[in-house]
């Protein structure tokens, strides 16, 4: 019997298609399969390296600063991760990588602490055998440490108090001395003036950087002069240290990184989230916005003639931690101004002087309220200003250098 | 009509002619027919190709991760945030259709603010089909 076409050759080809299909089939088969497996190995090594960040905030001594462990989660060997935590301006940065073979996975966050009982109320003003003057539209609300004088209604520059209660909170009684500052962390600040490791100078200095937090610091050293960091896009591991007075104009974009010099000046209308240190001065211009989790912090670690400050001038919102102390004996002590239609978010603590001429949304301590005008200067008086503790948000975090419960929390992931 | 016009044309018809003829001798041309043993051998290669192609997918398919893996793991994870944002730590046991889950909860080393999430989820034969591990930060 003979058929009429060449049955064995279309067969082949036939064959041929299907096996090719089949092997379509398969291999699509395969990739899914590898591709599941893949992402739940890379959702396992994510839940780790999250696993590893509770550990650090939970444990106090699991890792040591800058020093890097390996730890093995749940003791079956196969869920190790790295960890490390460091010290970032006031707050501090923990990072896990958890590895399995070739495929790791990193997170890197930024973290504080929770303010203590005192942080929790509107004021802290030690007691100097002085009461607390108010005077002209002031208005405090929430719990209040004052001295055993109390608070009074006074008339100066032709304003005595308005409004009918003085204060809109529990009062307390404050004691002679402050509540300490962190002793670790105040003199790590104190002591980044003086180490100089420099890895990139000021004329090297790119107009963008990122640079990560898994590599070592980038410290960018500028000389004793004067230096206007202009256009600059720099955000990340990045520290930048002067000798002399750095101006920070408002062109720049900086996103959390540290300034450590002698007189820092921003100028008017910039815009950024970073944490600035001096030593002399720190002057936030009119109309600038400090994001939070910013810093400004005065440090005063030598005698020096003049009064070191921090002035916040009018229009300008800070949202973190405003804080000035004196390391050194010396009864020039540091001063903190907030002027008019100025906002700080957050924690305000000066161990010398606080000039409150604007409002603070959260915590002012401080040793004396003093107020400037042409006319005079005053003593714990407030005039026409507003500390409203009710304003800042319950889930506020801190830092460890202010006083602060042993509870620490994320503020933002930054990798 | 001229002559020399009428031989163009006929030749031209010749030309035409020849490439029909050659294209069909082409199409047409006698092919050499199979036998049934043939035929046989290969219907047999077709089959048992088909076959083998049809065990492998089909081992594939099954050795790798089901739908009801990739469910049950999803599940894990929502309980997971569940857990950690509700800050729930009682250990249960439910059923979310054909899976069951089981969540237990044991303190970290001797840290008070730390717990170990262990979640389960089994079949309805019992049989583990996805499992996670996570520390949990408990918020005071």
């Amino acid at each position: 019997m003979k058929l009429q076409a060449n049955a064995l050759f279309i067969t082949v080809v036939i064959s041929m298609i299907i096996a090719l299909m089949a092997s379509m089939l398969i291999l699509s088969a395969y990739y899914n399969k590898t591709s599941i497996l893949l992402n739940f190995k890379k959702e396992r090594l994510v839940s780790n390296a999250n696993s590893g960040i509770n550990l650090i905030l939970g444990d106090e001594h699991v890792v040591e600063y800058d020093t890097p462990i390996s730890v093995d989660l749940f003791q079956t060997g196969n869920d190790s991760v790295n960890l490390k935590k460091c010290v970032w301006g006031v707050f501090e940065i923990a990072s896990a990588t958890a590895y399995k073979h070739k495929d790791s996975s990193s997170q890197t966050v930024l973290y504080g602490y929770k303010p203590d009982t005192i942080l929790k109320s509107a004021m802290y003003l030690s007691d100097q055998n002085r009461a607390l003057f108010l005077c002209g539209t002031t208005k405090i609300k929430g719990v209040c440490y004052l001295p055993e004088a109390g608070v009074k209604r006074a008339y100066i520059e032709g304003q005595g108090y308005i409004n009918s209660d003085l204060i809109d909170g529990t009062e307390k009684r404050s004691k002679t001395v402050l509540p300490k500052l962190d002793e670790k962390l105040s003199a790590y600040l104190a002591k980044q003036f003086l180490d100089t490791n420099a890895s990139v100078n000021t004329a090297e200095i790119p107009d963008t950087i990122h640079h990560s937090f898994s590599k070592p610091t980038l410290v960018i050293e500028i000389g004793n002069s004067i230096f206007t960091l202009n256009q600059k896009v720099l955000s990340g591991n990045i520290m930048i240290k002067s000798k002399g007075k750095l101006i920070i104009s408002a062109e720049n974009k900086l996103n959390n990184i540290q300034v450590y010099a002698t007189a820092i000046v921003v100028e008017e209308n910039f815009k950024g989230t970073l944490q600035l240190f001096a030593r002399d001065s720190l002057i936030i211009h009119k109309n600038c916005t400090l994001n939070y989790p910013s810093a400004l912090g005065i440090i005063k670690d030598r005698f020096k003639l003049f009064q070191q400050f921090i002035k916040i001038e009018e229009g300008s919102v800070v949202e973190g931690i405003c804080f000035g102390f004196c390391s050194v004996t010396d009864l020039n002590r540091v001063r903190i101004t907030v002027d008019e239609k100025a906002l700080v978010y957050g924690q305000l603590y000066s161990d010398g002087f606080a000039e409150i001429k604007g409002t603070v949304h959260g915590h002012v301590t401080c040793g004396n309220f003093r107020l400037r005008t042409p006319s005079s200067t005053y003593d714990n008086h407030l005039l026409n200003a507003t500390i409203d503790f009710s304003k800042l948000s319950t889930t506020f975090v801190g830092s460890a250098l202010l006083p602060s419960v042993k509870e620490k929390k994320v503020i933002l992931n930054l990798e | 009509m001229s002559t020399a016009v009428l031989k163009k044309e006929k030749s031209v018809k010749n030309i035409i002619m020849k490439n029909v003829f050659a294209v069909h001798s082409t199409r047409y041309s006698v092919l050499k027919a199979s036998t049934m043993l043939e035929v046989i051998a290969a219907m047999v290669i077709i089959m048992v190709i088909f076959a083998v192609a049809t065990s492998m997918f089909v081992k594939i398919t099954a050795s790798g991760f089901t739908l009801e893996k990739i469910n049950a793991n999803l599940l894990l994870n929502n309980k997971a945030i569940d857990t950690k944002l509700k800050q729930d730590f009682k250990e249960y046991e439910i059923k979310e259709g054909e899976i069951t889950i089981k969540k237990h909860i044991k303190p970290y080393g001797s840290n008070a603010s730390l717990v170990l999430l262990h979640l389960e989820a089994f079949d309805n034969a019992n049989k583990k089909m996805a499992d996670r591990k996570e520390l949990v930060l408990i918020e005071k």
